[in-house]
């Protein structure tokens, strides 16, 4: 009983709370059962709080009684947060040597402090590696992040922690972020769902080095899950200067709908990716994807935006690269020492970049958006592919060989973030080695819940499954 | 006297129009009347399209007739900034550079414009693609103050301040990169507003990014509500606009919150205030006590300002030296010298981290004004910090004789911080210059800014100037 506690999405667990037939307390042990018997393989936490989780499990679980108020529809839900994230009372160490390991853990990040106040049962902090600044997770801090479909592949990154546990249930939901694609690469690469929402819908403090091209957003087995997530994280808070007003959206509000009648672009390779770069299982899959869609009675047309000669990875190595120069600064020599030489590779690189390349980027990054929200004027949805390649060996700082100081491995995500866009990726199916494909849902501003809505209806006939490892408890 | 429609606010046209009492093509002419002569001392605009103005007065004026008038703005001039592209019209910007072939499609806001039946008759002066506070170039000479014409109607939206303050149509459209609408506002006595960004959306994105608003500078709150009512629609060609909602700015300017909390803020920082306008607006802080609002004096957020600034500067001159990229070496000597000088200086002096950092202060800036704003419903300054001074100078002189260069140091911030903040008139000054009142709110609060900016002016109403038709 407990082994199904921890795979159940939230959405039947709290029915369980509710009826009473199963309680937070009864979850969290479960989550922390198979926390024991997987994490040591899989090595996706970077902090432990199981006495904690154990607390709060308690504290929901009277709610929950008769005569209790629940204090959200996900309350007494096991959650992960990545160590990207601030959480009041329990460190944050940006997979990073060079953050001080005593704290003080005195700030909680909005996104935290609204999954607490919702009486979620926070279990720990998940891995990343250091500062997000790579699409796989290893670090000097931690060591390396397996993926539970095949424990010699990398999970992807940055959250890659957090969709480790969230593949075998050591948690029911997790919470990653997003600068280039490191919710949506991640989840890509382990079978799940991720959703980087629109950029301001889920508010961001303190800021990150990324500044608007860093995301947060839900990385869960199901989609009803990631909604109702997005029903709590989703809220606006003044600490976040690029939030967008509020407009009390109810992410599950017509999430049933379906797609039929929707207008909806499938790009194989979004107008600039080179098609020999896109591994053939990969691009088999996504178009089985697509045709489901059709099926379900969607109006889906091959369309790809005409970027004008714009390309998005050059846009976006020039933003991080000399963003990651600038925080790399911030640290004393000895730290600097301590951090992670592709990051201090990045730095370099970034800090010889000249003023008119990342002003001109940034220039570029509007017009980029331009053209992309004038394309989606004629479409509701987007389809293509999340990543070109499955997951690759571990201990690599990106596919193909590449040093990750270059992140135009992963394309198909990074646009995204460079036009603040709604992307979700969805598990469709799985290559000749076994391991998962992600098909990406792109909407078009602010249009969060068509995403969802759509991912809906493709997850209800082509259900996400788990890693084998997960049912080996 | 018989009625001079040339002195009417877009709201009492409209009213004019409905009862048959005035019509579009009467109005329009006796405004290009008025502009004839007039804007031969003010040169408010750089183009005037006489004919295709009277030909949509005549179609205004048949859609008056059937009872079918599109807005309440139907049938009103309106005169657009040369930064801002009109069909058929060169996006001139100021400059000698620029392509002068006719634009193929309208902004955003002029697009709304004409959809709502205003007039789009004339092409007002900027700053050479908006650069300084003042308007004068190469392109197009030097702008003046009806108010005065020996001081400068401030800029770079100065040919749009001076017109609606002389009568060459009511409503305005400008555009507010670091205090464009405001700074003209208050040197010509006019309500102006920079909305929220992304408020009024903009295409195509412009030099200076995301600091650059779109806005309405009119003589009343009611006519920047009508005018709003009709730019802050969605446009699918700006990706960072703000989502559609269905705000009434007319209706809404009854409606002010309740005993509202108000900041009041003399000083931004170290700089100079001239003592009439420290006064004035002072006064204008207790009349807007005397409106229902709790007014108290606050400091300024805890950030350092001087780095707001230093942020500010950073961005924009680093946005100026693109232009030294995209026109060629030969004709740099035709740029405004100041614009020059700041391009060049920003090559010289910025580096790839002074960008970033730049950029990263703004948001700590913006995060710093939004906690302020979580316990006040508004803030009230200066506009700007003195009387509007005499042409042909970048910056006035200081008491100590010496170049003033922290002139305008109220408007910027709230561009890094992306808050709808609006310029009122407060009175005139002992030399007869208008000075005006800034009021600021949270973001997405465009409605409340007008509400109050509109209590405040109809409360203490100016006198324009009315210029001789001959000269």
């Amino acid at each position: 009983m407990t082994a199904d506690l921890a795979m159940m999405p939230a959405h039947q667990l709290v029915k369980l709370y509710k009826a009473r037939k199963a309680s937070p307390v009864e979850a969290a042990k479960a989550a922390i059962a198979r926390i024991e018997a997987f994490n040591p393989r899989l090595n996706a936490f970077q902090h432990l709080d199981p006495d904690g989780a154990l607390r709060a499990a308690r504290a929901s679980e009277k709610r929950w009684k008769k005569g209790g108020k629940r204090l959200s529809d996900i309350d007494g839900v096991p959650i992960t947060i990545k160590d990207m994230v601030l959480t009041k009372g329990m460190p944050t160490r940006m997979g990073s040597l060079a953050t001080d390991e005593n704290g003080p853990w005195t700030v909680e990040a909005p996104v935290a402090q609204r999954l607490r106040e919702a009486g979620t049962v926070l279990l720990g902090k998940t891995t990343s590696p250091e500062y997000g600044w790579k699409g796989v997770t290893d670090s000097r801090l931690f060591g390396t992040t397996h993926n539970p479909w095949n424990l010699e592949r990398t999970p992807g990154g940055s959250s890659g922690g957090g969709v480790a546990a969230e593949a075998v249930g050591m948690g029911t939901l997790a919470v990653g972020t997003d600068g280039a694609g490191s919710v949506r690469i991640p989840c890509a690469f382990t079978g799940l769902f991720g959703l980087k929402p629109t950029q301001g819908r889920v508010p961001l403090f303190p800021p990150s080095a990324q500044g608007t091209l860093s995301h947060i957003g839900p990385m869960t087995r199901t989609v009803q899950d990631a909604a109702m997530m997005m029903n709590v994280m989703a809220r606006p808070d003044p600490r976040d200067p690029y939030g967008r007003p509020d407009d009390a959206e109810n992410y599950l509000k017509g999430f049933d709908k379906g797609v039929k009648g929707l207008r909806i672009a499938y790009s194989p390779n979004l107008g600039f990716v080179e098609k020999e770069k896109i591994d053939r299982d990969v691009a088999v899959a996504v178009e089985a994807a697509v045709k489901v869609f059709r099926t379900l009675g969607a109006k889906v047309v091959e369309d790809s935006p005409d970027l004008q000669g714009l390309d998005p990875r050059a846009i976006l190595n020039a933003h991080w690269q000399s963003n990651v120069a600038v925080l790399f600064k911030g640290f004393s020599p000895e730290k600097q020492a301590l951090m992670d030489p592709g990051l201090v590779k990045a730095a370099e690189i970034g800090a010889n970049l000249g003023q008119e390349a990342v002003v001109g980027a940034i220039h570029q990054r509007q017009q980029l958006a331009t053209i992309m929200n004038q394309f989606m004027a004629k479409h509701d949805l987007l389809l293509t592919p999340t990543m070109p390649m499955t997951a690759f060996a571990v201990n690599h700082n990106a596919a193909w060989e590449g040093d990750g100081v270059d992140i135009g491995w992963t394309p198909f995500t990074l646009t995204f973030n460079l036009t603040r866009q709604p992307a979700a990726t969805i598990p469709c199916g799985l290559d000749r080695e076994g391991l998962p494909i992600g098909l990406q849902i792109v909407g078009g501003h602010a249009r969060d819940a068509l995403v969802l809505r759509a991912a809906a209806a493709y997850e209800r006939v082509r259900p996400i499954p788990a890693p084998p490892m997960a049912h080996q408890i | 006297m018989t009625q001079d429609l040339t002195q009417m606010t877009a709201a009492q046209l409209g009213k004019l129009y409905a009862k048959g009492k005035a019509s579009p093509v009467e109005t329009m002419k006796a405004v290009l009347a008025r502009t004839e002569t007039v804007n031969l001392i003010l040169n408010a605009f750089c183009r005037v399209d006489a004919e295709a103005a009277l030909a949509q007065a005549r179609a205004s004026e048949r859609r008056w007739k059937k009872g079918k008038a599109l807005s309440p703005i139907d049938g009103v001039g309106v005169s657009i900034k040369e930064l801002v592209r009109v069909k058929g019209w060169p996006a001139s910007m100021g400059s000698k550079l620029t392509d002068k072939t006719r634009s193929d499609a309208d902004a955003p806001a002029v697009a709304r414009l004409r959809e709502a039946g205003a007039i789009v008759f004339a092409q007002s002066t900027s700053s050479e693609f908006g650069h300084k506070g003042v308007t004068d170039t190469p392109l197009n000479g030097v702008t003046r103050n009806p108010w005065n014409p020996a001081m400068t109607p401030g800029g770079s939206s100065g040919g749009a301040g001076a017109a609606v303050a002389a009568g060459l149509g009511p409503l305005a459209i400008g555009t507010d990169g670091g205090g464009s609408v405001r700074i003209p506002s208050s040197f010509n006595g006019l309500v102006g507003l920079k909305a929220t960004y992304g408020r009024v959306p903009n295409w195509p994105p412009t030099l200076n990014g995301d600091f650059s608003n779109t806005g309405p500078m009119c003589r009343t709150a009611q006519d920047c509500a009508l005018m709003m009512n009709a730019i802050a629609r969605p446009d699918p060609r700006d990706p960072t606009q703000l989502p559609a909602d269905d705000t009434d700015y007319v209706k809404a300017l009854k409606r002010t919150p309740k005993k509202p909390r108000v900041g009041f803020l003399l000083r931004m920082s170290e700089h100079p205030l001239d003592i009439e306008v420290a006064a004035m607006v002072t006064k204008a802080a207790r009349q807007v006590e005397k409106l229902g609002c709790k007014v108290e004096e606050v400091d300024a957020p805890p950030f350092p300002h001087a780095e707001a600034g230093k942020s500010f500067v950073t961005q924009w001159l680093t946005n100026s030296a693109r232009l030294l990229e995209i026109y060629p070496e030969a004709r740099h000597g035709e740029f405004d010298p100041n614009l020059l000088a700041g391009a060049k200086a920003a090559r010289e002096r910025y580096g790839v981290q002074d960008v970033v950092a730049a950029v990263a202060i703004r948001r700590e800036a913006a995060v710093a004004w939004n906690l302020f704003f979580e316990k006040y419903d508004f803030l009230l300054t200066p506009t700007v910090a003195v009387q509007p001074f005499a042409v042909l100078k970048n910056w006035p002189d200081g008491l100590d004789g010496k170049p003033n260069m922290m002139w305008s140091p109220y408007t910027a911030t709230f561009n890094l911080t992306r808050h709808p903040a609006a310029s009122v008139p407060c009175g005139l000054s002992s030399a007869g210059l208008p000075v005006g009142l800034q009021i600021v709110a949270g973001h997405f609060k465009d409605a409340a800014v007008l509400a109050l900016a509109g209590a405040y002016a109809d409360a203490h109403p100016l006198d324009f100037p009315v210029l001789p038709e001959t000269p």
